[in-house]
């Protein structure tokens, strides 16, 4: 066998491991250098698998490592950060859908207005967030919409179309067009009214002579001014018998102690019994108090 | 023959009225290829065994399948790059073209890495090889066979079988996942080419489809495809040589009949392969 022969042999076996190795890594690992790992944990169901990306606010970052099968229903997920990017500590991490066909890729999307100068470091489990609705619940929200609008679609249909309801908007809308009509001709002669009212008032108004309205209101003025002298008198009048009034329900003076003494009330009462009785007794033997000497 | 009295001798085919004659060939042909199919079998575990022997006489064919290796491997690179090279570049157009609006673009660099690396890599590296290396390797044996070459080698007590066909086994074993190694390497990078320069589909979302479910196991697949694919080739190429009748006429109809042999039994090794170990390819 030829040297070089063994030479080409070698090379070809050589090379083809080479392009084997690297290949093998660059698909497996998105490249000859790894990047650092994040962790986190997702519900199952998620239709994740290994070498989807990883998105950090829409751009690709890395890629799914490995997503691993728990038995209490979540799926342990290792991500693969390329080096050069960092994630913020409020990002959270959730499975976007990104396409029609149950495609997923992993958010990491930061908090808004959040601090981005502290990131997750190596190793770090980034929270998940909630989940967004896939195609299927879009799908089928899609579609209680779509059935909804069937039933509107179809009560339109009965109502509108088929009991006459259209006919019935139709003359609704003649007759609103008539009603309109008329009431524009009522404006128009309520117009013409108010035009020919203002005029007269116009003309009234200009027949009006001034200086009698002027005299009138100085009369009306001098009027009101001794209105309001007569009304302060009054008042004062008013405030000076309220106090006659306090004081005699206070007793004080003859006549608040004529309304308040009960006991002068019974003197008097018995004065007048005792002057009752001493005119009787007049009446009956007047010679006894009166003796008439002429002489 | 022994007459036996309570047995009467069986009547002449041609003595039967022509309808029962034709029903009489027809089974006899059917007999005839189950039969020959069986003695088929039969010789090539023969052939198996006797190979087996020949791995006691490493001085016998090391060297020559180091020979070997460089008339597979080597001088066959040129054709299976170029094969993969169009292959590859033509998965990644079509792909390309029956993706309508909506669908991620990324799907084209995963559909060109899963058929190149599970499926058209290897099949199509070894149904090359069947049709270059396999019919060399029948005519080369065939020809020593017819021009008793082979009774000379036995005659100078060399083992034929561990001269002519073992090194060729091993190195079809050995050089067929090398090549496949260039060829899924080249198939890939041809429809990235293809996809990224010709159809407009953007570098990251090949690459991403690239990367997307995949695992090593794929890549080991499709080498265990390739190994066996070239144990195929070189163990029925070299049979069909070894068992080549006199004549130039011999020697080209065991080629015919080995490069058909070959390819379909590369079909069905792959179709056994995917039925046996698809399932563990998900990832």
């Amino acid at each position: 066998m030829k040297r070089r022969d063994e030479v080409s042999v070698g090379i070809l076996i050589t090379v083809a491991v080479v392009v084997l190795l690297v290949g093998v890594l660059w698909l497996a690992r998105g490249g000859l250098t790894s990047g650092y790992p994040l962790y986190t944990r997702f519900a199952w169901g998620q239709n994740l698998k290994q070498g989807q990306p990883v998105l950090l606010a829409g751009v690709n970052i890395g890629y799914v490592d490995d997503v691993e099968l728990r038995p209490d229903g979540f799926l342990n997920v290792t991500l693969s950060i390329d080096k050069q990017y960092h994630v913020p500590r409020t990002s959270k991490a959730t499975v976007r859908a990104v396409g029609f066909f149950g495609d997923v890729a992993v958010a990491l999307t930061p908090r808004l207005g959040g601090s981005l100068a502290e990131v997750f470091a190596s190793g770090d489990t980034v929270p998940a967030g909630p989940p967004e609705p896939g195609v299927a619940e879009i799908m089928a929200h899609a579609d209680s919409t779509s059935v909804a609008l069937n039933k509107i679609t179809h009560a339109m249909q009965v109502e509108v179309v088929d009991a006459g309801g259209l006919r019935d908007l139709r003359s609704a809308i003649a007759s609103t067009a008539t009603l309109a009509a008329e009431m524009h001709a009522v404006l128009q002669a309520q117009s013409d009214n108010l035009t020919a009212t203002l005029a007269s008032y116009r003309r009234v108004a200009d027949a009006v002579d001034t200086g009698v309205v002027d005299s009138t209101l100085s009369g009306l003025r001098e009027t009101s001014r001794h209105m309001s002298l007569a009304a302060a008198r009054l008042d004062t009048g008013a405030t000076q018998l309220n106090d006659i009034l306090a004081r005699l329900r206070a007793g004080q003076g003859t006549a608040g102690q004529l309304l308040t003494d009960t006991l002068l009330y019974r003197n008097l009462r018995n004065t007048a019994a005792s002057l009752d009785s001493l005119l009787t007794d007049i009446k009956k033997n007047p010679g006894r108090y009166i003796s008439v000497h002429i002489f | 023959m022994t007459h036996f009295p309570h047995h009467p001798r069986p009547r002449d085919t041609d003595t039967f009225p022509v309808m029962q004659r034709s029903g009489i060939h027809v089974f006899r042909r059917i007999a005839r290829a189950v039969v020959g199919t069986f003695r088929r079998v039969g010789a090539w575990s023969y052939f198996v065994r006797d190979i087996g022997r020949a791995f006691s006489e490493p001085a016998t064919y090391g060297p020559e399948t180091l020979r070997q290796m460089k008339t597979i491997g080597v001088d066959s690179f040129p054709l299976t790059v170029i094969v993969a090279a169009f292959i590859g570049s033509v998965i990644a157009l079509q792909t390309r073209y029956q993706m309508f609006p909506g669908v991620q673009m990324s799907l084209v660099g995963l559909a060109t890495r899963q058929m190149v690396i599970l499926e058209l890599g290897p099949l199509l590296t070894g149904l090359v090889l069947a049709g270059r290396v396999g019919a060399r390797m029948t005519a080369e044996i065939g020809t020593m066979r017819v021009t008793e070459q082979i009774d000379a080698l036995e005659t100078l007590a060399y083992d034929p079988i561990a001269f002519l066909i073992l090194p060729r086994l091993l190195a079809a074993v050995m050089m067929l996942p090398v090549l496949t190694v260039f060829a899924n390497a080249v198939g890939i990078g041809s429809g990235y080419l293809m996809g990224v320069y010709a159809t407009g589909i953007s570098a990251s979302d090949f690459k991403e489809g690239l990367r997307l479910g995949f695992g090593t196991f794929q890549v080991v697949y499709s080498l265990l495809k390739a190994t066996m694919f070239g144990g195929a080739i070189s163990f029925f190429s070299s049979y069909e040589g070894y068992i080549a009748e006199a004549g130039a006429e011999g020697v080209g109809r065991s080629t015919a009949t080995a490069v058909v042999i070959t390819s379909v039994a590369i079909l069905v090794l792959d179709a056994l392969t995917a039925f046996l170990l698809a399932p563990y390819l998900q990832s």
